[in-house]
């Protein structure tokens, strides 16, 4: 059996890829994924289909969930919650559902480094085919696409939503703005992939329409332990399904098996930087340098508050509706960060447990750090190790530094009068001086789950790049990587809209022979 | 996309074929169904689940194709065709006796020069089919994918204890194994129902390698023709969620049934060359067999109304016990089956719960008439013309008025007391003169959806075969016919055990390139 491509991992790129290469009933797609598929909506998981409680999904342990853990800073143990989406619709089956655009200079930011196909003024075709908005019809947005896109309207907003972009409006922040449009700004309801509550993946938006297509094959709860060569050309996979392992043929390997897993499973079929293969006891089958390295995220915290006793919280409400990007005082990179208040929290990784009623999360959009993620094992079956080295760079922390201490001033200011009764964390002591809020960050960091870079595309120049800008896998054949982890950095912007952009484009790319 | 193996028709022989010929790993086999899939036994949908209830198979049922056929011509009334349209086919929707053909049947079909089908040399494959869960010897299997079990005596039900105690002292056998070789009379049926759950192909044969990365299993698709060039079969041409798509095979194996397989062969081309051209059909291949020799178990049914303090279960098991005998003069052993209905409703009605009463059914086995099956259009999705012809002939006529006169005189035996008020039909005017009774029988005479022979195997010197033995059609490369249709005769016995190891049997030949 040998199909004309193999899309491996149904994530945001993958769902997004095999839908689009099926469109040609002349090519045949096999669409691999680890965890289970839920083709029929009627049963389809609350989990998974309720995306106001987005945790459920998330939290560690679930049951669409890889639960992988990692470790966030030099100092701190590799006990990090690094939730990933096992299931067909991947990571964007148990996200967030924000639907947010990296910014114009982002995409020009790639495509400086080599990769011209990546410009915005390219890419926004794509960005628009993917998308069916609700609100906005203009030149920026698309109406036909498969993932629907709304905003929560004022008179959805929970009160502390008002109080926050009333804060916000204070502190001087234009208001309003559509976060999709290139030169926004300021806080505003977010774009969000989820309808009436339910959290629309790309199983649920880009395959179940097509899944009726004879060319398309879909293989749930098939896990694939490698990618097999012969010389320098990728002729299949190995897969473990119902205990057995098979063997099954392409023309061309897609991975979009994301961040984590793409250079994992690239280095387990020995892709990878020759030295740390070999120290880890894989046969090296092309020496490539940058896989898994450059790993990058949104380096995080939150500011937990109580509420005032008469202040109802409501449990049933969405998590989060508004966002506030702002540039950090002097960094010149616009957008740099973001925060996200939430309508009601528990604390990190508790459904249930008292403690706190809400918080603000700070995320650095574009931090200069990044990590790395490397072997911890031949095994395809243990997870790699995940380094997120978090904070190691000033400019960071002084960012995030900031960020707390705007948090802090918006949450005592007028608007939160008669809702926020005290900040449970960082207590006044973490922020009585830049050394303690240091300290505070450096303990309580965390991962916003948007991990890109890892196989980043580039120029055969540019011996970091994995993937070139088509995302061929450069000194290979027949192999392709198109998910977050070719992203050269981080967009400013919560990941699933490039990552979905990144496979419509791939798409085309593969289509065109190109 | 080209595939090693296309099995058109998910039922009792397709699943069966589709699962034997994909445990090897290097053969790409693609089932196709119709009707929906249930991989997911936490969703499988109750009426296919629970067997005691005949509702899956009440005309209009959600996976019956609820096809109509002529029955004898003295009916003004269509009789109902049920035929499962779902992964599973009429396994998951049929009656679950799981009843072996007598040796003599299979005998019969190696003498008329198909000598691989003796019953010596079907044994095996009967056997390797099932798990009898109560009896282990040479004649019975012990590994296999579907369960056999027989109701205890404790558990019958008072009418299948009355009905059992009247034929012993009737002077029939007392039978424990109907599917031992040489039993008659009797007993308790072999039935694939452990626990009350239909255990059809597809939750034994098909479940057993779902996982299999070369096994593509598509439902809700519906199969409009094969593709041939020349005389070699190449692939077919099916509908999928408004889509045609054309797949391509080196082997196709038609296992949709002894109504659709005729009806696709004839709409490809392939059938008798007067009728296809009156449907405007190119003739691919003349086959003057195809839809001829439609086999049944013609049935009439003896009603009788029970006591006001019978109690009666709509959800019990129905049928728990049947009488095997060789009518008077018959040179055909075990020719006639009268089964026992705990709980009758009116024949073809809609609501398989309505009570009636208690039912006799009294069944020819081996009925010599036969009728046919014809287009009656050109058009896949218009089923064909089913006309059964029964009761032409006298002496199928005769067995079946013998059949109902020993109910009759079994209704006299005291056990029936606390049961039976008196005989609904038919009346003492039916039964006073053979005339009048064939008139009843000509009238009420309905089928045993045992639907068989319509692309009967044969050597090449019988005009009306359309397979050969080992299943492949006659001046056709590249195609078998796996289903009820290829039995040369039809078969002493429920069909669905005989239907499935011809699936066994196929599957065995093109394993060994035959």
């Amino acid at each position: 059996m040998k199909y004309d491509v193999i899309v491996v991992g149904a994530g945001s790129a993958g769902c997004a890829m095999a839908a689009r290469l099926s469109e040609d009933p002349e090519r045949s797609v096999l669409l691999l994924e680890a965890g289970p598929d839920y083709p029929d909506i009627d049963n389809y998981p609350e989990d998974l289909k309720n995306g106001y409680h987005s945790e459920l999904a998330s939290l560690h342990d679930a049951p669409h969930n890889w639960s992988f853990v990692g470790k966030p800073t030099g100092d701190r143990p590799n006990d990090m919650y690094a939730p990933r989406g096992k299931v067909v619709g991947g990571t964007s089956a148990i996200n967030g559902q924000v639907f947010l655009r990296g910014l114009p200079e982002d995409y020009d930011s790639w495509a400086a480094q080599g990769n011209d196909e990546w410009e915005y003024v390219k890419l926004l075709p794509f960005l628009r085919r993917m998308e069916a908005d609700q609100d906005i019809h203009d030149d920026f947005h698309g109406n036909d696409g498969p993932m629907r896109v709304r905003r929560h309207q004022e008179e959805a907003w929970e009160p502390l939503m008002f109080a926050f972009r009333d804060a916000c409006v204070a502190e001087g922040f234009p208001g309003g703005q559509d976060m999709n449009n290139p030169d926004s700004t300021g806080v505003a309801p977010l774009p969000m992939n989820n309808m009436a509550g339910v959290r629309l993946s790309t199983a649920l938006s880009y395959i179940n329409p097509v899944r009726h297509r004879l060319n398309l094959t879909i293989k749930p709860n098939a896990l694939t332990t490698r990618v097999l060569f012969d010389g320098k050309r990728a002729t299949g996979v190995e897969a473990e399904s119902g205990g057995e392992t098979f063997v099954v043929e392409g023309e061309l390997i897609v991975l979009s098996t994301g961040s984590i897993a793409s250079p994992h499973l690239l280095m387990v079929s020995g892709v990878g930087p020759r030295e740390h293969l070999t120290s880890v006891g894989v046969p090296v089958v092309h020496d490539l340098p940058g896989v898994g390295q450059n790993y990058r995220d949104h380096p995080q915290v939150g500011v937990a508050f109580a509420a005032q006793d008469d202040f109802a919280m409501n449990f049933e409400a969405p998590r989060t509706q508004l966002g506030l990007r702002y540039t950090a005082t002097g960094s010149g990179l616009r957008n740099d960060m973001v925060i996200f208040p939430t309508t009601f929290s528990t604390p990190m990784g508790d459904l249930t447990g008292p403690g706190e009623d809400f918080r603000m999360s700070i995320l650095l959009n574009l931090a200069a750090g990044s990590g790395q993620v490397t072997l911890a094992s031949p095994d395809p079956h243990v997870q790699p190790l995940l380094e997120y080295r978090f904070l190691e760079n000033d400019l960071d922390t002084e960012r995030l530094r900031d960020g707390v201490r705007l948090v802090v001033r918006l949450s005592e200011s007028e608007p939160y009068r008669g809702i926020m009764k005290e900040r449970l964390d960082p207590t006044d002591e973490d922020l009585a001086s830049d050394e303690a809020l240091d300290a505070w960050l450096h303990r309580t960091v965390r991962t916003s789950q948007h991990l890109v870079g890892t196989c980043k595309m580039g120029p055969a120049s540019d011996p970091m790049a994995v993937v070139d800008q088509f995302g061929k896998v450069h000194g290979l054949t027949g192999l392709r990587v198109a998910d977050a982890s070719v992203m050269p950095d981080a967009p400013r912007a919560n990941t699933n809209v490039s990552t979905i952009m990144i496979a419509e484009r791939v798409s085309d790319f593969i289509k065109e022979g190109r | 996309m080209k595939y090693d193996v296309i099995v058109i028709g998910a039922g009792s022989g397709g699943c069966t074929v589709a699962s034997r010929l994909a445990e090897d790993a290097g053969r790409s086999v693609l089932l196709l169904e119709a009707g929906p899939d249930y991989p997911d036994y936490q969703y499988y949908p109750d009426d296919l689940k629970y067997g005691y209830k005949p509702d899956a198979s009440a005309q209009g049922a959600p996976h019956n194709w609820t096809w109509w056929a002529q029955g004898s011509a003295d009916q003004t009334e269509m009789l109902p065709a049920p035929r499962g349209k779902v992964v599973g086919g009429t396994s998951a929707i049929n009656g679950q006796v799981l009843l072996r053909g007598v040796p003599e049947d299979y005998d019969g079909w190696a003498s008329e020069g198909n000598d691989e089908w003796s019953f010596i040399n079907v044994l095996p494959f009967l056997r390797k089919m099932e798990t009898d869960m109560d009896i282990t010897d040479d004649f019975h299997g012990n590994e296999g994918p579907i369960p056999v079990r027989r109701f205890r005596r404790e558990d019958w039900l008072p009418f299948q204890e009355a009905f059992v105690q009247s034929a012993l002292e009737a002077g029939y056998p007392e039978d424990y194994d109907m599917n031992a070789p040489d039993s008659g009379g009797v007993g308790p049926i072999p039935m694939n129902n452990p626990e009350g759950v239909r255990m059809s192909t597809a939750l034994t044969f098909l479940s057993a390698v779902r996982h299999r990365l070369n096994l593509t299993v598509r439902s809700g698709v519906m199969v409009r023709r094969i593709l041939f060039e020349g005389k070699r079969a190449a692939g077919v041409e099916v509908e999928s969620g408004g889509e045609v798509y054309q797949i391509e095979a080196d082997q196709i194996v038609l296992s949709a049934g002894a109504m659709a397989s005729p009806q696709l062969l004839m709409l490809s081309g392939v059938g008798p060359a007067g009728h296809l051209r009156e449907m405007g059909i190119p003739v691919v291949h003349e086959a003057p067999g195809v839809g001829q020799n439609l086999r049944d178990h013609p049935i009439v049914a003896v009603i009788c109304q029970v006591r006001d303090d019978h109690e009666q279960d709509p959800l019990a098991p129905r049928t728990q016990t049947a009488l095997r005998y060789t009518a008077t003069g018959s040179p055909d052993r075990n020719d006639m089956q009268i089964t026992a209905s705990s709980f009758s409703s009116p024949i073809g009605g809609a609501d398989p719960f309505n009570p009636e009463g208690v039912r006799f059914n009294c069944i020819l086995e081996l009925a010599d008439g036969a009728g046919e099956v014809r287009l009656s259009a050109n058009d896949p999705t218009v089923q064909p013309s089913l006309n059964y012809r029964y009761l032409e002939l006298e002496r199928d006529r005769e067995r079946l008025r013998e059949s109902v006169r020993i109910t009759v005189r079994l209704l006299e035996h005291g056990a029936f007391g606390p049961i039976v008020e008196r005989v609904l039909q038919p009346t003492e005017e039916d039964l006073a003169s053979d005339e009048a009774l064939d008139a009843w029988m000509r009238k009420t005479v309905f089928n045993t959806t045992h639907a068989s022979g319509t692309c009967k195997m044969g050597p090449a010197s019988d005009p009306t075969a359309v397979v050969d033995q080992h299943l492949s059609i006659h001046g056709l490369e590249n195609i078998k016919v796996a289903d009820a249709s290829v039995m040369p005769n039809v078969i002493r016995a429920n069909t669905n055990c005989t239907t499935i190891m011809i699936g066994e049997r196929c599957a065995d030949w093109i394993k060994s390139g035959r």
